[in-house]
């Protein structure tokens, strides 16, 4: 079967970094999909084994300070992580497309408008935003998807904006509108399918973003509360028994989320490279 | 004598920048009638594109206008843009860009994109074979090879002539009245040149299309325009049949254009370029934009802003001495 060379199969695998980050990713995502089939024991039950065991043949990365088995927790903890980073990077892209875009090819007082909100979101970082989120709506997995949302959608817009305006100078946009298509539609099929090449690796770099915030959040408090799976949290019960727990018990959530972040990473800038340079 | 259905009157176009004006056009009038084809000769920066931009609406919003451009009896100027969009874009003009390599999306297909022109016909042909039907014929007609390949392939797959000839079938499969070609062969092949220049002027013969031709290249447009009008400094200095402005110019710009074109052949001793530079856009004048390169110049055309007057049929010059 001959591959044209132009094709976005053939750059994919030909780039080494967004194939890590494919592989990486499927392999974390299948874990998600198929935690009830491969996890070992049921994550949330308590006195499995002694609490605080090493990794043995019973518990392959041990039990936690209640005796549940790690392994298990761990398997249902890429659900939590894959589910916030698919949620604000979904929602970030819907908003930041339907605002960036509106905000670089309408331009005028509606740019102006829609910027000086995002300048406004921009200013606050995200762990405040976090704390009061959580402070009014009781904190969980749903509050930190909102808050980073939030943080994650402004930045985004700025560069959809900027590539809106970049391709608003186009010729054959002009050309467009010199046949007398209308603003709307001149947007939906001219504007928009230019951008998602960006949109996608923006994506990409957003969810990795999430991944660890999430993660971070839950270490705080301030997300998944227990007796969630979420990795940050486990994280967080680690750091308290540092002296009693073997050493493994805070080294493995933490390598989980280092690789999840560093092929959603990998994945991002894969994809940033292939579609850049070359098409052009 | 055929009717006029584009009549441009004392046009000025400013583009108000934060820290300066503009003067793209400072007084252009000029009309188009009925099957004819029309050449707007001038160099960069003489006002030619933003006069023709102007009939479409196409200029940005930080700009100020004054006079008339009359199509059908409206004044294009004070219309609502939306009735601009609905009724002049693509319905009574259509335009071809300079540069085919981006006046194409390059993420769809040829296909695609004549298609999707379709729609903004003034007539809708509706069904999805007709159209196909529709499409390949115009692609047929202008001597576009493999029709029903090149309708799935995508702009950077395609040639330079190739493209342009698309972007005309496109112009032409709206059907509109007027045609605006903005230096449709400025980008391409000296022979290519001639191909897509004839395929213009069949669009005169064969569809009824009147054509305003714009180029810097006035040996190509006298080939063949039926007049022409001499831009300068957004003024337009001469206009007229072609053969009279071409073979008898009166204005000392058209004649020193006419001298500035390198001979292929014969007496090399007649080449002489024009000295000075372009008059600045943003550079307010009190008299002829021409003068400060003008061989004739007197001290009067510093001071006063010639006017545009009539000296024959169709024949206009703006010049205090012409020859």
């Amino acid at each position: 079967m001959k591959i044209s060379k132009t094709s976005i199969f053939y750059r994919v695998t030909r780039n080494a970094k967004a194939m890590v980050g494919i592989i990486i990713v499927t392999m974390v995502v299948l874990m998600a999909l198929l935690a009830p089939i491969i996890a070992p024991y049921d994550p949330y039950e308590i006195s499995l084994g002694r609490p605080l065991e090493s990794p043995n043949s019973t518990f392959l990365f041990g039990t936690d300070v209640l005796g549940r088995d790690v392994l298990s927790r761990i398997i249902y903890g890429s659900r939590i992580s894959l589910i916030a980073a698919l949620s604000v990077g979904l929602i970030s892209a819907f908003l930041a497309v339907i605002f960036g875009l509106t905000a670089g090819y309408i331009g005028g007082k509606t740019d102006l408008i829609i910027m000086r909100f995002v300048d406004i979101m921009l200013s606050i970082p995200g762990i405040i935003i976090a704390i009061v989120v959580a402070a009014i709506f009781n904190p969980s997995l749903f509050t930190v998807i909102i808050a980073l949302s939030f943080g994650m959608t402004s930045g985004f817009t700025r560069v959809v904006r900027s590539k809106a305006l970049a391709l608003k100078e186009e010729t054959y946009v002009r050309a467009a509108e010199s046949i007398g298509e209308s603003k709307l539609f001149i947007m939906l099929r001219y504007i928009l399918p230019n951008t998602l090449g960006i949109v996608f690796i923006q994506i990409a770099l957003n969810m990795s973003s999430t991944v660890i915030f999430e993660a971070g959040i839950s270490y705080l408090g301030l997300g998944s509360q227990p007796p969630s799976t979420s990795w940050g949290l486990m994280l967080s019960e680690a750091s308290q028994r540092l002296y009693n727990a073997p050493k493994t018990f805070a080294i493995i959530p933490g390598l989980f989320i280092l690789v999840l972040v560093l092929g959603l990473n990998f994945l991002g800038d894969g994809l940033r490279d292939i579609y850049d340079p070359r098409l052009r | 004598m055929s009717e006029k259905i584009l009549e441009v009157e004392n046009l000025k176009v400013n583009f108000l920048l934060p820290d300066s004006i503009v003067y793209a056009v400072r007084d252009a009038s000029f009309d188009l009638k009925r099957n004819e084809i029309m050449g707007i000769v001038g160099e960069s920066g003489s006002g030619k594109s933003v006069s023709c931009l102007s009939t479409l609406r196409l200029l940005p919003k930080k700009i100020k206008t004054e006079g008339k451009i009359i199509i059908d009896g409206h004044n294009i100027l004070e219309e609502e843009e939306s009735w601009v969009r609905k009724n002049i874009r693509g319905k009574k003009i259509s335009m071809v860009f300079q540069d085919p390599t981006v006046a194409l999306n390059p993420i769809y297909s040829i296909g695609w994109q004549m298609r999707e022109a379709l729609m903004f016909r003034k007539e809708k042909i509706g069904d999805s074979k007709k159209e196909t039907e529709f499409i390949i014929n115009i692609l047929d007609e202008l001597k576009v090879t493999d029709p029903e390949q090149v309708i799935n392939k995508y702009p950077h797959q395609l040639s330079g002539g190739m493209k342009q000839r698309i972007v005309i079938a496109i112009a032409l499969l709206l059907q509109s009245d007027i045609l605006i070609a903005d230096e449709p062969t400025t980008s391409l092949d000296v022979t290519i040149q001639h191909e897509v220049v004839e395929v213009i002027t069949r669009l005169k013969k064969d569809y009824e299309m009147s054509v305003i031709f714009i180029s810097h290249d006035l040996n190509l447009l006298a080939d063949y325009c039926d007049r022409m009008v001499v831009m300068y400094g957004g003024m337009v200095l001469e206009k007229g049949y072609t053969d009279e402005v071409y073979n008898n110019p009166k204005s000392p710009y058209t004649r020193a254009l006419l001298k500035c074109i390198p001979p292929l052949t014969g007496n090399k001793k007649d080449f002489e370029p024009i000295p000075g530079e372009i008059l600045n856009p943003r550079k307010v004048i009190q008299g002829c934009p021409f003068e400060p390169r003008c061989k004739k110049r007197k001290e009067k055309c510093g001071k006063e802003i010639p006017r545009l007057e009539k000296t024959g049929s169709e024949r206009y010059i703006r010049c205090f001495y012409p020859d």
